[in-house]
């Protein structure tokens, strides 16, 4: 698959591959997965959200009402899967190269 | 937590609501029906403790988030709104002839036989005068009138061209990229009755009459201006499709399809100028309208960035009237229900 994920999506379907999760239960775990180093706004949320659900990547889990509000909750489609595995796949093998090139070269322990 | 805590996050948490509603608002109406509970919760869990106001980062996000939202509804209108679309610009595209054949025919008047080259196309221009007010009046007729005067006006080019291809001749070969779009779209008689149920046969036969009319007049001013000042005979197709294109324009600019069509208008009456400029070039005779005089290389990106960017300008244009438009409907009508959100899916095509 010759698709690529920007560092954002790639954080979403992460925190999905975890399971269902909503708007602001992805943001706290894209946090976290990120080492507090990405602070997701909630407009760049749902911008990926609308493109990810528009390439087949995540659907809709379930709908809750809580405290009379609507509360969406996402999932990882079976395409939206491969495709993270794919390229964290990719992304491992990279840097497993360059670790072994900086090891080599004596500056990596 | 006491008590007046208590209320001052409330009071807090309604004001940041509030402003979290008033962007949202300046969402498309079916992005907002899908969306704007879910990202209203999402906005205020994510809120800090005791915010008021929306942070600026969240700000431009949302902002960004709107944009997008905009441009998929703007770009991707949904297929009725398409199917409306080509039937409205089936009787505009028509009309804009009518403009041109009110100038032919005075051209023709005030020529009589002088010219053989400037009067040889007002019968093409008459036939396709005709097949305007067929279109709304007998549209099972305008299919075949349209095909005659097509095939009339390229007979008529093909004997320009034969006697050299002077400005005449490469004006005329623009003007049949717009008797082909016209006669490709009114080729479909269920399309024609849908364009006119949607404009109305008074308002076409209305435009019709003040289109021609002012064919005339244009056309008056012109032959003055060229034989009292300039002492030359030219008809510049800018002036006339763009003076044209308002008042098709104006025709339809009440009803949802005939915003939609205005930038596919625009596109074709900006491909008419390139064509006839590029046609000019290949000839390489008549007179250079264009201000890119030698840079040859760039005459086929021009003629093709043309009608884009006429398309792209128009298309914000009407955006931003459809805009107000909605804007003024939700102020007196309760929202409509959902829709998809990945389409953009529009409102029907109410008046």
């Amino acid at each position: 698959m010759s698709q690529r994920l920007q560092e954002p999506s790639f954080l979403i379907l992460s925190s999905l591959a975890g399971g269902a999760k909503h708007g602001y239960g992805i943001i706290k775990e894209v946090q976290e997965l990120s080492a507090g180093a990405v602070s997701m706004k909630v407009g760049t949320l749902y911008g990926a959200l609308d493109r990810l659900a528009a390439e087949h990547l995540i659907e809709v889990d379930r709908e809750e009402i809580v405290d009379s509000r609507l509360r969406r909750y996402y999932r990882l489609s079976a395409d939206g899967a491969v495709l993270l595995s794919t390229e964290a796949t990719r992304i491992n093998t990279q840097a497993n190269v360059a670790l072994r090139r900086l090891r080599v070269a004596g500056m990596h322990p | 937590m006491n008590r007046d805590e208590t209320a001052d996050l409330d009071t807090n948490r309604a004001s940041l609501r509030q402003s979290y509603q008033r962007i949202l608002r300046l969402y498309p109406r079916s992005y907002r029906a899908h969306r704007e509970a879910e990202i209203l919760d999402v906005l205020e869990e994510s809120a800090g403790p005791g915010q008021q106001r929306p942070r600026l980062g969240e700000l431009v996000a949302l902002a960004g988030l709107g944009l997008r939202a905009w441009s998929r509804r703007t770009m991707s209108p949904d297929r009725g709104l398409s199917r409306n679309t080509l039937s409205v610009l089936a009787i505009m595209l028509p009309l804009l002839t009518v403009f041109q054949a009110g100038a032919s025919l005075h051209l023709a008047y005030v020529m009589r036989l002088a010219s053989w080259q400037m009067n040889i196309l007002t019968p093409g221009w008459l036939l396709w005068a005709i097949t305007a007010l067929l279109t709304t009046v007998v549209p099972a007729a305008a299919r075949w009138t349209g095909l005659v005067a097509t095939t009339c006006f390229a007979a008529c080019i093909f004997l320009l061209l034969k006697d050299g291809a002077d400005s005449s001749a490469t004006m005329a070969l623009g003007y049949l990229v717009l008797q082909l779009c016209a006669f490709a779209l009114i080729w479909d008689t269920g399309r024609l009755r849908r364009g006119r149920d949607l404009i109305g046969r008074r308002r076409v036969l209305v435009a019709a009459t003040a289109l021609g009319l002012a064919g005339v007049a244009y056309s008056a001013a012109t032959h003055y201006y060229v034989h009292h000042i300039t002492g030359s005979l030219t008809m510049h197709v800018l002036p006339i499709l763009g003076g044209a294109g308002i008042l098709a324009g104006l025709v339809a600019l009440t009803k949802p399809a005939g915003r939609a069509a205005l930038p596919l208008l625009g596109a074709i009456a900006a491909a008419v100028y390139s064509f006839k400029d590029l046609a000019g070039s290949l000839a390489n005779s008549g007179p250079r309208t264009r201000p890119f005089g030698s840079l040859q290389a760039l005459d086929i990106p021009v003629a093709l960035a043309l009608p884009v960017a006429a398309f792209v300008l128009l298309r914000l244009v009407t955006a931003v009237v459809n805009f107000r438009v909605a804007g003024d409907r939700n102020a007196v009508e309760p929202r409509s229900t959902g829709s998809d959100v990945a389409t953009g899916a529009s409102v029907p095509d109410s008046p």
